[in-house]
């Protein structure tokens, strides 16, 4: 037999849309992105049942299913999760309250730029993780502490990205206002605001996912309750499964927050295409 | 008085550069007859877009007098118009908004706005795209739309920079065409400033040549050949060569 009989021909079904599936494309297209987790998992399950790694260290995934289901049965988790969300949308306010108009001070005002932009740049060079331990000096381990760290974060893309969005109006635009005559108002309304609404809200959902990552880092290290703090706990009580639990939530409370504002964004990009 | 409706005295105008001063017009002295087709012509660079600019009222000169009407300027105003070579249309307004955006300034109710603005997109025959984005329109429909806005104030005097320079040319063509039957409908003052010289002898009843380094007038040339022009024609095409000839020689003396 010669081997091109041999051959196996597959004949794959046609796609929804009606085209054959391209050579090397036995996973549908919207399914890929799970291949990697499901092989993670098929490792993690695998280890577990072979006590690869011992379960005291790693344990398995159905250990940690009931973790879960226990903190939440018991209130621990819908409690920490509260004081945690709580702080994040405190510190959230207070970060934007600041970033908006400093932003807006920085792209409108030369003077106030010189003045304070070089301090605001050394703050933020200097990463939040080194600000701690003196910020714990000066406030001690209060929610201060907290609300101050979650704002400096939240402040610094919104700063940036408001005197970038300011900056990035087309000159062309503002032009329009001076050539029609319109008033500061109704220039504010037709043409800078919507020219700067995408790249200010970019700026507001990376602050909010950066706050969301340093509100558990500064729970971790200082704090006597919240999503952080019982972390912290789980560790040294050595319970891994209740820690690897809450890793999840903190995972997948980060990502619904990015997701929810990318959405927003995407819509306001569709609204004020173009823009930018 | 009544026989001009723009008049430039002595304008000059300069840039600083680099830290250096960059004279880019001299001594500018200009007048424009009112309903008249004047159209500027010139190497780029030679300050061409600056004029129309100061006479806009977007710029102020560093000396001379621009008088609109028999008025001085001062800023910008609604009987003198200006088209950009981009559309500037604004993505997040519809066709017809971008239009009233023009009579934002103006003490029009919303619906007296509402109806120059569809009146105007009806002079350039896109009454069926009001509602439309601009992001849904090709680049020569967008430029239409700006020409609908420049003309939804009524000015006396409509300033084009180099309108049509970003169209390809099949496009241009149709849309030359479509501003020269809106001048006779309207009997706006128009100045164009571009560097098609074909254009310029196609659209204008007056050809100024602007000489560069600083720029300043060089000549100005009455076209007289009858309308509708061809552009195939040979009359046409002597004027042309006539003014491009003119060009090398400045291009040549600079």
């Amino acid at each position: 037999m010669s081997g091109v009989a041999d051959r196996q021909v597959i004949v794959l079904p046609a796609r929804s849309n009606g085209q054959p599936y391209a050579v090397g494309q036995a996973w549908p297209r919207r399914l890929r992105f799970a291949a990697v987790p499901v092989l993670l998992f098929l490792l993690w399950q695998t280890s577990a049942s072979f006590k690869l790694i011992p379960l005291l260290i790693l344990p398995s995934p159905l250990q940690v299913w009931q973790a879960f289901l226990a903190a939440g049965a018991s209130g621990t988790l819908t409690t920490a999760l509260e004081v945690s969300l709580r702080r994040l949308a405190l510190g959230y306010v207070f970060g934007v309250a600041l970033g908006l108009p400093l932003g807006l001070l920085f792209a409108i005002s030369p003077v106030i730029r010189k003045l304070i932009a070089p301090s605001f740049w050394f703050i933020v060079r200097v990463p939040l993780l080194a600000w701690i331990p003196f910020l714990m000096v000066l406030f001690g381990l209060g929610e201060a502490l907290k609300l101050i760290i979650i704002a400096k974060a939240v402040m610094t893309p919104v700063t940036i990205n408001t005197e970038r969005a300011i900056h990035g109006i087309p000159a062309g635009w503002r032009e329009l206002g001076r050539l029609y005559r319109l008033s500061p108002w109704v220039t504010l309304r037709r043409i800078l605001f919507p020219a700067t609404i995408l790249p200010v809200f970019t700026g507001l959902r990376l602050g909010l996912v950066q706050a969301w990552a340093v509100l558990v880092a500064v729970e971790l290290l200082a704090s006597s309750n919240g999503i952080g703090f019982q972390l912290t706990m789980a560790r040294q009580l050595f319970q891994l499964d209740t820690m690897l639990a809450l890793m999840a939530v903190v995972g997948v409370i980060g990502f619904l927050l990015d997701r929810v504002l990318a959405l927003a964004e995407r819509r306001i990009g569709r609204r004020f295409g173009g823009a930018v | 008085m009544t026989q001009e409706i723009l008049r430039l005295n002595a304008v000059s105008k300069s840039f600083i550069v680099n830290g250096r001063k960059v004279e880019a017009l001299s001594g500018i002295d200009l007048t424009l007859r009112p309903g008249e087709f004047t159209a500027l012509v010139g190497a780029s660079g030679c300050g061409k877009s600056t004029l129309l600019r100061l006479i806009a009222g977007l710029d102020t000169p560093d000396a001379g007098q621009i008088l609109l009407d028999g008025v001085p300027i001062n800023g910008a105003s609604r009987s003198c118009g200006l088209i950009f070579q981009d559309h500037r249309l604004l993505p997040w307004l519809s066709v017809v908004q971008n239009i009233e955006l023009a009579l934002a300034g103006t003490k029009y109710a919303a619906a007296a706005r509402r109806a120059l603005a569809l009146a105007s997109l009806e002079l350039v025959g896109l009454t069926d795209f009001a509602g439309a984005f601009p992001r849904q329109l090709s680049g020569g429909m967008a430029q239409r739309v700006a020409l609908a806005r420049g003309f939804v104030n009524r000015p006396r005097l409509l300033l084009l920079d180099e309108p049509f320079s970003a169209l390809d040319s099949l496009t241009r063509a149709r849309l030359q065409t479509e501003l020269l039957r809106i001048w006779a409908h309207e009997g706006t003052s128009m100045l164009l400033v571009t560097h098609d010289v074909e254009e310029a002898v196609l659209l204008a009843d007056r050809v100024i040549v602007l000489a560069p380094n600083p720029g300043r007038l060089n000549i100005a040339l009455d076209i007289d050949l009858p309308r509708p022009r061809l552009r195939s024609s040979a009359e046409l095409a002597a004027v042309k060569a006539e003014i491009l000839h003119w060009l090398d020689d400045l291009a040549a003396a600079a």
